[in-house]
């Protein structure tokens, strides 16, 4: 939340500069992708009234990971989303545009039943989902989420979306230092608990001789029937503790 | 040297560009990284290849200002007048600043061209990795395997048919290539 009171923009330069101003107050002369994005994700927090914001990356209509979170309660987001298979930033991701919800509570409950619930009682009464993206090439969203209900003012939107520019650039020099083919050993760290929900899902596929849709779906019926995390089961399938079959 | 853009269509004009793939005041320009400038090419001997072939197309002078880009000069701006003469100085300061504005989408469209191809690059890697563990899941329950030993059965038939670990993982899981098979072709069996 901003303590300088900034004023909504009224024009895209002058946003633009105000977010490199923001930025720069927060990089410390790192150049380095990973600290800019830190960087950018700090500056977008004194510029915008929102509560928290991360950086996460999708595919397949699920995340794989969470580059950046600014607190603890925008980090539990990939899981919350990934266990109830739906969300705004799925929603961003696949549809390429912003998706923005002011009141999960509301109108959210409605749309995403699951994962408002769970989000609400996370402490997100807000949520707002900018895609990364490359024109129709879309890799991740940038998300923000807020303890109150609200919508984002115009403004905020614009300068929202300079912030996911931003992140996406930060995003792709990270892809830049690879091979072309391999994932940034960052981003393959990330999320161990991703992997094995996907080695999971493999396996109760065999288990049910069905395909991985319908084993997601059956990996995370476990989770809400045994009001588990979805991670826990799904290194209990994994570890051959749990058969789903 | 490679000409991204003209003004003009004709077939001859475009030959001068071509030409000055070895002499000519473009080259000059990219190798000086300064602007040349050829009041007359009546007068000069600079260019025997390719001042007779401007002249012939009706041209007197030339001016060619570098593309810089930090320090470096990536391309040159070629400018040909009728007249033989000094350009105004406010032309040549606004055919540099012009020179400075094609920089600048040059190094956009390469921008936005390179972006494109890492998005593409990053979104296929996420996308290899979910079905690749998928595949690696699959296998290990069907074969009651470790997980690595299934990796390492999708990784040897990869290699065996020079196939991506993706291509692989995908045929897997649509079950257009079997565990049995998989399994089958581990030369020292299981």
């Amino acid at each position: 939340m901003s303590a300088a009171g900034p004023t909504p923009s009224d024009a895209g330069g002058d946003g633009l500069q105000r977010l490199y101003s923001a930025v720069a107050r927060h990089d410390h002369g790192r150049a380095e992708p990973l600290p800019r994005l830190q960087a950018i994700c700090a500056g977008a927090l004194d510029l915008l009234a929102v509560s928290g914001i991360g950086v996460m990356l999708m595919a397949e209509r699920a995340h794989q990971g969470t580059l950046h979170s600014t607190d603890a309660v925008i980090a539990q987001l990939e899981a919350l989303q990934n266990a109830a298979a739906e969300g705004p930033c799925i929603d961003s991701y696949l549809l390429g545009r912003p998706v923005l919800e002011g009141d999960l509570a509301g109108r959210g409950q409605r749309t995403w039943p699951v994962l408002a619930a769970a989000a609400l009682e996370a402490g997100m009464a807000a949520l707002f989902s900018f895609p990364l993206q490359i024109d129709d090439t879309a890799f991740g969203a940038l998300n923000l989420y807020r303890e109150r209900p609200g919508p984002l003012a115009d403004g905020e939107i614009d300068d929202a979306r300079l912030v996911a520019a931003m992140a996406t650039r930060e995003v792709l020099a990270l892809q830049a230092e690879q091979v072309p083919g391999s994932l940034p050993s960052l981003i393959a760290d990330l999320s161990g608990d991703r992997a094995a929900i996907e080695q999971a899902t493999g396996m109760v596929a065999a288990q049910l001789d069905a395909n991985v849709v319908l084993a997601g779906r059956r990996l995370r019926e476990a989770a809400m029937d045994q009001g588990r995390p979805l991670v826990e089961i799904a290194h209990d399938v994994v570890a051959r503790r749990l058969r789903l079959g | 040297l490679q000409l991204l853009s003209s003004t003009s269509e004709s077939m001859r004009t475009l030959e001068l560009f071509e030409l000055q793939q070895q002499e000519g005041p473009c080259v000059d320009c990219h190798v000086l990284g300064e602007p040349v400038v050829i009041e007359d090419l009546e007068a000069s001997e600079r260019w025997p290849l390719f001042a007779p072939r401007a002249l012939e197309q009706g041209f007197r002078s030339v001016y060619a200002l570098p593309l810089r880009l930090r320090g470096a000069t990536i391309g040159a701006l070629n400018l040909f007048r009728i007249e033989p003469g000094a350009a105004e100085p406010s032309d040549v300061r606004a055919a540099q600043a012009l020179a400075d504005m094609a920089t600048i989408g040059l190094m956009q469209q390469r921008a936005v061209h390179e972006a494109r191809e890492l998005a593409g690059q990053l979104q296929l890697a996420l996308h290899s990795r979910v079905i690749i563990e998928q595949a690696k899941g699959l296998l290990a329950e069907r074969l009651s395997c470790e997980l690595e030993e299934a990796f390492q059965l999708i990784r040897t038939y990869a290699r065996n048919r020079n196939l991506r670990l993706r291509e692989v993982a995908a045929a897997a899981l649509a079950g257009t290539v079997s565990a049995a098979e998989l399994a089958a072709q581990q030369p020292d069996g299981r």
